[in-house]
């Protein structure tokens, strides 16, 4: 797949140049805002509630709560975010 | 997760060469093997040089890079819970912690991204959770173990148990000091039943202390000299 080696060149120089802890900060603020972080947060405690406190790991919680947790993100965060991850592909990919 | 190329060529090599770290110009290395494989397009790039994205590519790499964040967000959430939870930090006082912690993490972004635009607003989120924790808190009597004796016991009590279980503050170092020289002296009572001085103690107890004294002092004035 094409996208793939492209995908790789991209995420390195955004990683490199500080883009996207950039936006991973802004998201997490915006999720903050939402109420999202909190609603994710009681979802993964009754997930640890429901299996047991010993027999729980992150990779667990992670099984269980990502689909609901991404497709809970409201719409006009993700937009947002989309729009900004877009506008910097397209820089990188002008400079190609 | 950097470049999945080059982590599959390093698998295949044999354990004995050494690992290098690949600089970002040699990645055009493995991506041109990959290139030739797959037989497709764009040798006239030779190397790193690429060709603009089509609108459809830009789409789908931005929204990889899109699923990577929010992977990455949910990651964090996930660990903080999961290390409330092993650490038993949750159950102690439910939402304390977490009100704490985003009031770390609002610091950091009003901080880091100083464009305001919402600063106050955060602020204002952080404070106001915070006194709403307080408030559950102090509503009911928290339980503390402890985890020297792992006996249970009321929040309140909890500090000053810690400090003599673990052996530490003023008073406990009086107990400690005194458990110490019980044990000590049962020692020395196992050891030798006449007069538990420290001397003797070293001296294995034969001979005289006089003696032994003035012959420690020509031993010194020997070394010395």
């Amino acid at each position: 797949m094409a996208d793939d080696r492209e995908y790789a060149i991209i995420n390195q120089r955004l990683v490199e140049k500080g883009d996207k802890e950039r936006l991973r900060a802004i998201l997490r603020e915006q999720l903050i805002k939402s109420g999202w972080r909190d609603a994710l947060k009681l979802e993964c405690r009754r997930v640890v509630q429901e299996q047991g406190l010993d027999n729980i790991s992150v990779d667990e919680i992670i099984k269980q709560v990502t689909p609901h947790a991404r497709a809970t993100i409201p719409s006009d965060v993700k937009q947002d975010l989309l729009n900004r991850i877009k506008e910097i592909v397209q820089n990188e990919s002008d400079s190609f | 997760m950097v470049d999945p190329a080059s982590g599959s060529q390093q698998q295949q090599q044999p354990p004995t060469l050494s690992i290098t770290v690949v600089p970002l110009n040699v990645l055009d290395d493995p991506l041109g093997n990959v290139q030739g494989l797959d037989g497709d397009e764009d040798e006239t790039g030779g190397g790193v040089l690429l060709q603009p994205l089509s609108e459809a590519a830009i789409l789908e790499v931005s929204q990889s890079i899109y699923d990577d964040i929010v992977d990455d967000v949910i990651l964090g959430i996930v660990f903080e819970v999961h290390r409330g939870a092993k650490l038993g930090l949750t159950a102690l006082l439910e939402d304390g912690v977490t009100g704490d912690s985003q009031c770390d993490f609002d610091a950091d972004e009003t901080t880091r991204s100083s464009t305001g635009g919402g600063g106050e607003t955060m602020d204002f989120d952080a404070a106001s959770e915070m006194l709403s924790s307080v408030a559950v808190n102090s509503k009911k009597p928290a339980e503390c173990v402890c985890p020297n004796c792992q006996r249970n016991m009321a929040a309140s009590r909890f500090a000053p148990h810690l400090e003599k279980c673990m052996g530490m503050g003023r008073n406990s170092s009086r107990l400690a000091s005194r458990r110490i020289a019980t044990s000590a002296s049962r020692q020395a009572d196992l050891v030798s039943d006449d007069d538990c001085d420290d001397d003797d103690w070293t001296a294995s107890g034969a001979g005289d202390r006089q003696d032994h004294r003035i012959m420690t002092g020509y031993v010194f004035e020997g070394y010395s000299s």
